[in-house]
């Protein structure tokens, strides 16, 4: 989106699997503290497009849960659709079943990509969204084995990183006893299988808490998550559930059968990742080094990368901030122009930089960083970033003389 | 070749009688120049028959003819634009 609002004269998606979005397929919850103000910078920034596709298809918003005010929920089933047809009217051409598996070089650039068919696509530059997540080997070296999540690599194949064809040494966020990777967070129950009473408390509020009976509360569970946001008490000690048209459930990998001693949830069924019981995929073990202009760093001059491949940021919101960098910048180093870096006067600016110095630390590595909670949410509120007032955010913009420069033709 | 339906489970590499296959970053994988297809040891590839889910394909026509059976899988992109929402099929 962003390269096409830069002047590329084409943009190709090239995705794995049968659909867009990977995990965004069961996720679902933005605009919660600070990612509301990341959210409104990059509207005012000229991309707020893909914000503004999630707000249309808003179950809930201006909500609260425990530690987060007011957030949004999209409808996990909507959100692909949607998002798929405002690429689609941008221009962009979206290549399915295309699994990226080698690459060509020439001269110290990628002058191809070469798919699983054989096929190879030629372009100028390109940007690693390959994510962090599987194959199925690592989900069994570091976790519990494959758990049939969403990204589902043993139909479409598992991902291939870009940054790593290159010949580029790609680093891993660490758990806090030093082992590889994270668990993802995200679980999804079956709605059909919930009490009507519940079901009917999510349609009309989009959440329900319910106590955990006391002998199921397993708070040492918390730092296990990649979502350090959520990493609160609260969601021990009660059985939070999220409206996003599936049931999303905030404590993670509840086995089946402590799930159904839950008042409520006596017939419950994971939807996603089937498995859940036994625990989720593993990622943020393939992190690309990267400048703060999203530009790959080393073996080759014209790679970039945006959502997990950009760092420990946990979200679609910082996916899409990362991402969007990275494409407009792929843009601009094509046009042989100066990238752009956003200043840390900005949220959006200041997690891109903090994220990578804080990377360049052992215990930077164990953490997760998110607009959202945890650490650089408490960053924002000491650095007076945070903020709900949208003119403010917008004079932010407008004073880093940054207004609408997404939708600035480079080229 | 070894296909991304592999588990790991390493039976292929117990089983290969010269040791040509290896872990890979993701999947076992098979060094061509060490594979002898079996020839003198076992009436079929070893690996093949050792496979719990069939993603042991030594031959190159095998693996094409599974490409077939697997729906989408390694056979050419579905290229999706505004004109065309369903997509357009690219044989390669």
């Amino acid at each position: 989106m962003a390269a096409r609002l830069a002047g590329a004269e084409k943009v190709v998606i090239l995705e794995r699997s049968d659909g867009l979005l990977g995990t965004g397929l069961v996720g679902g919850i933005m605009r919660n503290n600070g990612r509301h103000t990341a959210t409104e910078e990059m509207i005012a920034l000229g991309c707020g497009q893909l914000f503004q596709v999630c707000d249309s298809v808003a179950r809930h918003s201006n909500f609260e849960l425990p530690g987060h005010k007011h957030a949004a929920l999209y409808d996990v089933a909507k959100i692909e659709p949607a998002v798929r047809r405002c690429l689609l009217e941008h221009g962009i051409e979206i290549w399915l079943f295309s699994r990226v598996t080698g690459i060509d070089r020439s001269n110290g650039s990628i002058a191809g990509i070469k798919l699983e068919s054989g096929a190879t696509v030629e372009g100028d530059v390109f940007v690693d969204a390959t994510g962090t997540v599987g194959a199925q080997s690592f989900c069994t070296d570091h976790g519990n084995g494959c758990v049939m999540c969403i990204v589902r690599c043993p139909t479409f194949g598992p991902r291939v990183s870009l940054t790593a064809l290159a010949g580029i040494a790609e680093r891993q966020g660490k758990r806090k006893d030093g082992s590889i990777g994270a668990v993802s967070g995200s679980c999804k129950l079956n709605k059909d299988t919930i009490a009507p009473h519940i079901v009917d408390e999510l349609d009309r509020t989009g959440k329900a808490i319910i106590p955990m009976p006391e002998h199921l509360i397993h708070t040492n569970k918390l730092g296990t998550k990649a979502c350090q946001q959520y990493a609160l008490k609260e969601y021990a000690e009660n059985v939070i559930l999220l409206d996003t048209g599936q049931v999303k459930l905030m404590t993670s990998f509840v086995p089946l059968h402590e799930l159904r001693q839950v008042p409520g949830l006596e017939e419950v069924r994971y939807e996603d990742p089937y498995s859940g019981t036994v625990g989720n995929s593993i990622r943020y073990a393939a992190l690309s080094p990267r400048d703060d202009a999203m530009q790959v760093q080393g073996g080759v001059d014209n790679l970039f990368c945006g959502g997990e491949k950009a760092g420990l940021l946990v979200g679609h919101t910082e996916a899409m901030v990362t991402g969007a960098l990275g494409g407009h910048n792929a843009v601009r180093a094509m046009a042989g122009r100066e990238t752009l870096v956003l200043p840390d006067t900005l949220a959006v600016g200041d997690a891109i930089t903090n994220v990578r110095e804080s990377m360049d630390t052992e215990e930077g590595l164990m953490q997760k960083y998110t607009f959202s909670g945890s650490v650089y949410f408490q960053r924002m509120k000491a650095k007076g970033l945070y903020t709900t007032d949208n003119s403010a955010i917008a004079k932010r913009v407008a004073d880093a003389d940054l207004t609408n420069v997404f939708q600035q033709a480079v080229v | 070749m070894i296909t991304a339906e592999c588990i790991n489970c390493s039976a292929c590499e117990l089983e290969c009688p010269v040791r040509a296959i290896e872990p890979g970053p993701s999947k076992y994988l098979i060094d061509p120049d060490v594979c002898i297809d079996c020839e003198g040891y076992f009436p079929e590839a070893r690996c093949k028959w050792a496979c719990p889910v069939d993603a042991c394909v030594p031959e190159r026509t095998d693996y094409l003819a599974k490409d077939g059976i697997i729906a989408n899988r390694g056979s050419g992109p579905l290229v999706v634009t505004l004109d065309n929402p369903h997509g357009t099929k690219l044989t390669a």
